[in-house]
């Protein structure tokens, strides 16, 4: 009962002070600055509404950042079977592709540009490690993937960053 | 044998990243020492994160303030009770504020709903436009917010959907769909996600107004208008059925 508490206090303190982090995560998923500003919002409602199901004293930054990759996912799903005549992706990758490209200038400086031309499984593991300052195994937790993926993911984005910036350069 | 042989992308990059064990570590630094083609392959994932960490700071800057949680959640039980008890003191007369009945037993959410469903009057949901697209776009939000598909909400056979909300109890999200009956008395259909025992449709009353109420162990619903029990009973089989 205590540790429910405590585990309620949490996420309201980790909303209520770190909401632009999550907020940026959500720009991070959706590219868009308005879904962003909807996914956030959302994701607080839910993360309140669901606080019982946290863990006091784990990191109410990582959970919230699964809520709102679970939320965002689900539009996602919800939006391919709107288009297409049912037929939704089975890989979530292929699934986080159908969304459109980040809105222009949302990504603002030369490496954060970068980021938003990679693919949205490459993008969403930037977010966190790079960006967010997750270590491998707490990213891995949030995106349901082996560490072995994450590392993937990131060994590849930093080759094609790394390429973008080298490209722009000459 | 090359000294990179088994040193795969992602181990540099973990090595870069600080996440690679002793052993690994040991090994990179090693086989940099002696193959240029590792060092190569190092300058190839090379980014600067430092650079990326203050771009991102900026966008920190663009974010929107959070929606403000606490105030609301205790505010709006606040309005609530102070609602239910204008009702009351309205009902009965001025000074006859009775705190027993209606008022007393407010303590869990169907009871604040009712209360504040009996603020509701045709007026209300007069000038509400009915357009379904718009319909759709709401019963998706407030749907998520509740974890239950809402869709189905909308095909209600005499009652038409005016309006859907979300409104908060506690830490709750409750959706809070508005209805008018044919005779424009408005009905309202709250949704909560509760876990907990399944029970079929119950008749009865809250904060004096006729409610229809079912839980399905994972949501707890209530159907409430001012309307007589059969009328409220055969309306709360549609939901009962198709959401």
């Amino acid at each position: 009962m205590i540790s429910r508490k405590r585990g309620e206090g949490e996420i309201r303190a980790e909303i209520t002070q770190s909401y632009n982090r999550l907020w940026r995560y959500c720009v991070g998923l959706t590219g868009c600055r308005d879904q962003a500003d909807d996914l956030a919002q959302r994701t607080a409602l839910r993360g309140l509404e669901r606080s019982g199901h946290y863990q006091a004293g784990t990191s109410p930054r990582a959970w919230l950042f699964t809520i709102a990759r679970r939320l965002w996912l689900n539009d996602l799903k919800a939006e391919a079977v709107r288009r297409g005549s049912g037929r939704v992706p089975v890989d979530e990758t292929d699934l986080q592709d159908l969304g459109p490209p980040p809105e222009t200038n949302i990504f603002v400086g030369e490496v954060f540009r970068a980021i938003g031309k990679l693919p949205a499984s490459q993008r969403e593991t930037v977010m966190l490690v790079y960006v967010e300052g997750l270590r491998y195994r707490d990213a891995a937790a949030v995106l349901d993937v082996p560490i072995g993926t994450v590392m993937s993911r990131l060994a590849a984005a930093r080759k094609r960053i790394s390429e973008t910036l080298g490209e722009e350069r000459d | 044998m090359t000294a990179d042989e088994g040193i795969r992308d992602e181990d540099l990059t973990a090595y870069l990243d600080g996440e690679a064990d002793r052993d690994m570590s040991a090994r990179v630094e090693r086989a940099l020492a002696s193959d240029p083609a590792l060092a190569a392959r190092l300058a190839a994932l090379n980014i600067d994160r430092a650079a990326l960490a203050r771009d991102a700071e900026h966008l920190l800057s663009a974010a929107p303030h959070s929606p403000s949680l606490a105030a609301n959640s205790a505010r709006q039980i606040r309005v609530l009770a102070l609602a239910a008890t204008i009702l009351l003191g309205a009902v009965l007369g001025a000074g006859t504020l009775l705190l027993v009945g209606p008022m007393t037993g407010l303590q869990e959410w169907r009871d604040f709903a009712a209360a504040y469903h009996r603020l509701y009057v045709a007026e209300t949901l007069a000038p509400l436009p009915v357009a379904p697209e718009a319909r759709s776009v709401e019963l998706e939000r407030v749907g998520t917010a509740v974890g239950r598909q809402l869709k189905p909400a909308a095909g209600h056979p005499v009652l038409t959907l005016r309006r859907a909300q979300i409104l908060g109890h506690d830490t709750r999200a409750i959706a809070h769909l508005a209805y008018s009956s044919k005779d424009g008395v408005p009905i309202a259909l709250c949704v909560v996600a509760i876990t907990g025992t399944a029970h079929s449709l119950v008749m009865g009353d809250r904060a004096g107004i006729s409610t229809a109420e079912w839980a399905d162990g994972t949501h707890q619903f209530i159907l409430i208008g001012a309307v007589p029990e059969t009328d409220l009973r055969a309306a709360a089989r549609y939901f009962i059925e198709a959401v």
